[in-house]
């Protein structure tokens, strides 16, 4: 949905684009893009952790005072320990790099 | 392990599905809007394309593409109330718990600590991926949710990808 982000932020209100396909956010170049390295259907992070949560959100709210370039990716620190979960997506057949 | 890509797996996908090739969004250079208040003072609107919609709303189409709707989710939504229709993710987690894509409930929180001034009264769910009439998501619909944001003085537009 970087394409919405980009239309919104031409009318006039900051964006946060907080997402996990790094490749698709990196082409689309959403104005304020905050990547984490999660299966899709986890960007927020794993069910019932709520300090992961906080933690992400924060965080990705943060990078509207330290993103000062347009189309600047932020890449999060958190790493997914289980990289089977990758795989698991469901309909994809994902083959990790 | 890097990143995975995406875009090869989602043409694949797409395709053996019977769409026709996606025409992924490239661009060299971002619109930009300032942002200089203090965060704690931001009405925020949270936004998701996970497929959220009420129990008393018209569901998305699981199988969706084209579909420009959008859902409009007032913020004092019970997370009981909401329920995901979307085949294109594994949304197993987030259907046990829904902040996974849709973290509203963390956002009436970070509302209460006042780390976010406040939450604007409704949230977006929607449009969802594989648009391919991207003229009207870009003319007609985005800026319709934009002038609903806007009429409800909104700071910082917060989306999440599914």
């Amino acid at each position: 949905m970087g394409l919405v982000a980009r239309v919104v932020e031409e009318i006039g209100i900051p964006t946060i684009y907080l997402g996990a396909a790094r490749d698709i956010m990196l082409q689309v170049r959403a104005p304020r893009a905050v990547f984490l390295d999660f299966p899709l259907g986890h960007t927020i992070g794993k069910p019932f952790d709520r300090e992961l949560h906080m933690s992400i959100i924060k965080d990705a709210f943060n990078t509207l005072k330290t993103i000062k370039e347009p189309g600047t990716l932020i890449d999060l620190p958190y790493i997914w320990k289980n990289k089977a979960d990758f795989m698991l997506t469901k309909g994809f057949p994902i083959f990790p790099t | 392990m890097s990143p995975i890509d995406y875009v090869p797996i989602m043409d694949a996908f797409y395709q053996g599905q019977g769409f026709p090739p996606f025409r992924w969004s490239v661009y060299e250079t971002s619109p930009w809007t300032p942002f200089d208040k203090p965060l704690g003072k931001c009405r925020v609107a949270l936004h998701t394309s996970g497929g959220v919609s009420r129990k008393d709303q018209t569901p998305f189409d699981p199988w969706s593409y084209n579909d420009l709707s959008y859902r409009e989710i007032p913020k004092d939504t019970p997370v009981e109330e909401l329920v995901i229709n979307d085949e294109y993710y594994d949304h197993t987690d987030a259907d046990k718990d829904i902040n996974c894509v849709f973290p509203i409930e963390r956002f009436r929180e970070l509302e209460r600590e006042g780390f976010i001034g406040e939450m604007a009264p409704m949230t977006i769910s929607g449009p969802n991926g594989r648009l391919y009439k991207r003229t009207a998501l870009q003319q007609e619909v985005v800026p319709e949710i934009v002038g609903k944001l806007k009429q409800a003085k909104v700071d910082v537009f917060f989306l999440v990808a599914a």
